[in-house]
């Protein structure tokens, strides 16, 4: 028995052959994984979050993906597991009693992409939503449908019927898992949002097409060690906090930027919401940098930002989707974690913005 | 107080354009014309010391680019550097001239830009073209130099309500400008409206409001003043030269409008100067960018902050106005081939201050500007010049 104390659902934001829910050219599974899980972990009061003892994922992910996930999630104390066993092991993991938080993430995105995010607790709770499992008869009432942990998730947390509760059988598994909603649980406004239904994704849908990696390191090259070194400031926005004069510096460096103290730096995670545009230009097809040729060649032109998310910090952002120049100075951004540009072989990833308050599909 | 002053004696300058000779042809050429340009001839022995501003574009030679100079500029044993700070590389290497000639050190340099930019397929040269910006945080988030001045361009529009007429008018003018260049890349005038209907490149900015992709090579001969009336009636006087740097990446700048570097550069320049803004015949400054053109009159100080849009539609940047600006054609029109501007804008103040200009003369020409920019700001030099 568990407690669901939160939980996020992300599609992928293209509109490709299968409609809405297919990846955009600037998102994987890694990515779509990273967005749900910090709608978890990171919500917009910072009380909430809660660190999870231990992670666990369903799904397939790109390589050197799972190594890379605490990093990217700022957990840094816990290493994810990748669970076998589809949605049979994920159904029997929400039904074991939870003696602490935990974190389970589920990506699907072979055709259209969907994730799931939920962060679990004991039993016991008065907010959230109390999931069970008890043995049951084998029931093929709907066959194929809980093929999927994002699947049974969606389900499982719908609003609850009149009754109060809800029930899936799984197939094979004569397993019976009810859903008893305590109150309400952050992030559940992903899943009163018709238009996040993964119920609607379409199996062997075309995916958006990958480029031929080998192809495409002509351009500026930072190389992976130097890459790396920078992560947490790419990815988590993590500035440097210097104890000696008050100052921020970011991107963190080795010494401060104001007082170049080396001494006395510590991480200061800047917000991931809610930053301000400051500037905008809208990058035509043709003045991109060569790294950027397969994704204007997929979605054409894009906006370029530069963001205040703190009184001392901007930073140069790119807004996901096609450029329209309708970004405007003044107007207020998320940031996400995405695919910027293929160098050395593998895609490398960082943060991009999203106008303020989307939401989540 | 530095113990000389310099003097320029001679100055050459190659056709701007896609040009067929190569880097070497270019180098030869510029040096060739630079040496008889010198009224009373010069022994290319008496040049003790020689620097080569060029970002090395496509590749050409990265390192000892110096020793290629040499051989063309047939100086092979003398001590030639090359100097690279982007686009105000010959900026920075004039710099280094002077300074070796102040100090007392030399007695004779060399100081020539180069770059050939034409010769690379277009993808590689996508490739060098944002090389000298923030790799990390402006290239990697999508930009080339064209969005990071299209980020400027939007900022200065919103604190100062600079209208897209004011871009425009900086390119119209620059073109016109270089009808009188018989050395300039676009021989050709442009109207307001073409320029504001050209394709959008970086919004706001469009084709029109960029500087070409340009090859030639510019060469200057500096001496001191005390030597150089054996060599000409006519020298052009050093009588200023600051130079300063600033952060890389436009994010951790304090301001989205201005360049420190050049505010910098400029006060330090005209610290040493016996004379002050209002005494300028004509200013050469650093426009890759329309938008470019404006910042920089605002930050040299020629017009308070959030007036260069008012002053530039007014007509007083133009041939004949009250402070003429890139009589030239500017990088604009005549063309910015990136490691030889700073040459270039020097050699212009060269001919304009000994009545040489031919067309685009401006009458009574004495005392000078110049303005070269590295990247988005980085780095920059600003350097005064006065006749005789």
């Amino acid at each position: 028995m568990a407690t669901v104390r939160a939980a996020a659902l992300v599609r992928g934001h293209g509109r490709g052959a299968s409609g809405a829910g297919d990846l955009a050219p600037d998102e994987d599974a890694f990515t779509l994984l990273v967005e749900a899980a910090e709608r978890v972990l990171r919500p917009e009061a910072p009380s909430e979050v809660t660190a999870p003892v231990s992670v666990s994922v369903w799904g397939a992910l790109p390589p050197g993906a799972l190594e890379e996930l605490p990093l990217a999630l700022g957990v840094t104390s816990v290493a994810p597991r990748l669970e076998a066993g589809g949605v049979a092991t994920f159904a029997e993991r929400l039904a074991e009693p939870q003696p602490a938080a935990q974190l389970l993430l589920a990506v699907e995105a072979s055709g259209s992409a969907a994730a799931v995010a939920l962060l679990t607790g004991p039993a016991g709770e008065e907010s959230g939503v109390e999931i069970s499992g008890a043995d049951g008869p084998e029931v093929f009432e709907a066959p194929g449908k809980w093929d999927s942990p994002v699947r049974l998730a969606w389900t499982l947390l719908q609003p609850p019927p009149p009754d109060g509760s809800r029930a899936v059988s799984l197939p094979g598994a004569r397993l019976v898992l009810r859903a008893r909603r305590l109150g309400p649980f952050a992030g559940e406004e992903s899943w009163t949002n018709p238009s996040a239904s993964p119920e609607g994704n379409v199996p062997g849908a075309v995916p958006v097409g990958e480029p031929d990696l080998s192809t495409v390191s002509e351009g500026a090259y930072l190389p992976a060690a130097t890459y790396r070194e920078n992560l947490p400031s790419r990815w988590r926005l993590e500035a440097a906090h210097c104890r000696k004069c008050g100052k921020l510096s970011f991107p963190a460096r080795s010494a401060c930027s104001s007082c170049g103290s080396m001494q006395e730096l510590e991480p200061f995670p800047l917000p991931l919401r809610g930053g301000i545009i400051e500037a905008v230009t809208t990058v035509r097809p043709g003045a991109q940098p060569s790294e950027f040729d397969f994704q204007v060649q997929r979605g054409g032109a894009y906006d370029v930002l530069l963001v205040r998310l703190h009184p001392e910090v901007r930073v140069t952002l790119q807004l996901t989707g096609s450029g329209a120049a309708s970004a405007r100075i003044g107007d207020r951004v998320d940031t996400v974690l995405r695919r910027l540009y293929p160098m050395e072989g593998a895609w490398r990833y960082g943060r991009k913005a999203v106008p303020s308050g989307r939401s989540p599909s | 107080m530095p113990s000389e002053q310099a003097a320029v004696i001679g100055a050459g300058h190659t056709r701007f354009g896609a040009l067929a000779e190569g880097p070497r042809a270019l180098l030869r050429e510029c040096v060739d014309l630079a040496v008889t340009s010198v009224d009373r001839g010069l022994e290319r022995t008496e040049v003790d010391e020689a620097y080569l501003g060029t970002l090395g574009f496509n590749g050409w030679q990265i390192g000892n680019a110096s020793a290629v100079l040499a051989e063309e500029a047939r100086l092979v044993g003398a001590p030639v550097t090359r100097v690279e700070n982007a686009c105000a590389s010959a900026g920075f290497a004039l710099r280094a001239g002077i300074q070796a000639i102040e100090s007392g050190q030399r007695s004779m340099v060399l100081v020539v830009g180069l770059e050939k930019m034409t010769d690379a397929a277009s993808r590689r040269r996508r490739y060098w073209l944002g090389v000298s910006g923030d790799t990390e945080w402006e290239r990697l988030a999508g930009l080339t130099f064209a969005g990071v001045y299209g980020l400027l361009a939007s900022r200065h529009m919103h604190e100062y309500g600079t209208p897209p007429e004011a871009l425009a008018e900086v390119a119209v003018k620059n073109h016109a400008h270089a009808l009188k260049n018989p050395k300039a890349q676009f021989r050709k005038a442009i109207r307001r409206e073409e320029v504001l209907a050209a394709p959008r490149v970086a919004d706001p900015l469009g084709l029109l409001d960029c500087c070409p992709v340009t090859d030639g090579a510019a060469a200057l001969l500096l001496t001191s003043v005390a030597r150089a009336r054996r060599y000409t009636d006519t020298p052009v006087r050093v009588v200023g030269s600051g130079a300063a740097s600033d952060r890389l990446a436009v994010q951790e700048r304090e301001s989205l409008t201005s360049l420190a570097a050049s505010r910098r550069a400029a006060a330090e320049a005209f610290r040493s100067s016996p004379w002050d803004r209002s005494a300028l015949s004509f200013a050469e400054v650093h426009d890759c960018f329309t938008i470019a053109e404006l910042i920089a009159l605002e930050d040299l100080g020629l017009v308070p902050a959030g007036g260069a849009a008012a002053m530039t539609l007014a007509g007083e940047t133009r041939v004949g106005g009250r402070l003429p600006v890139n009589p030239d054609g500017g990088l604009k029109a005549k063309g910015h081939p990136i490691g030889a501007t700073g040459a270039s804008q020097a050699y212009e103040v060269f001919l304009q201050l000994r009545g040489q200009a031919g067309e685009r003369q401006i009458p009574g020409a004495a005392r000078a500007l110049t303005h070269n920019v590295g990247g988005s700001g980085a780095s920059a030099t600003v350097t005064l010049f006065e006749a005789g």
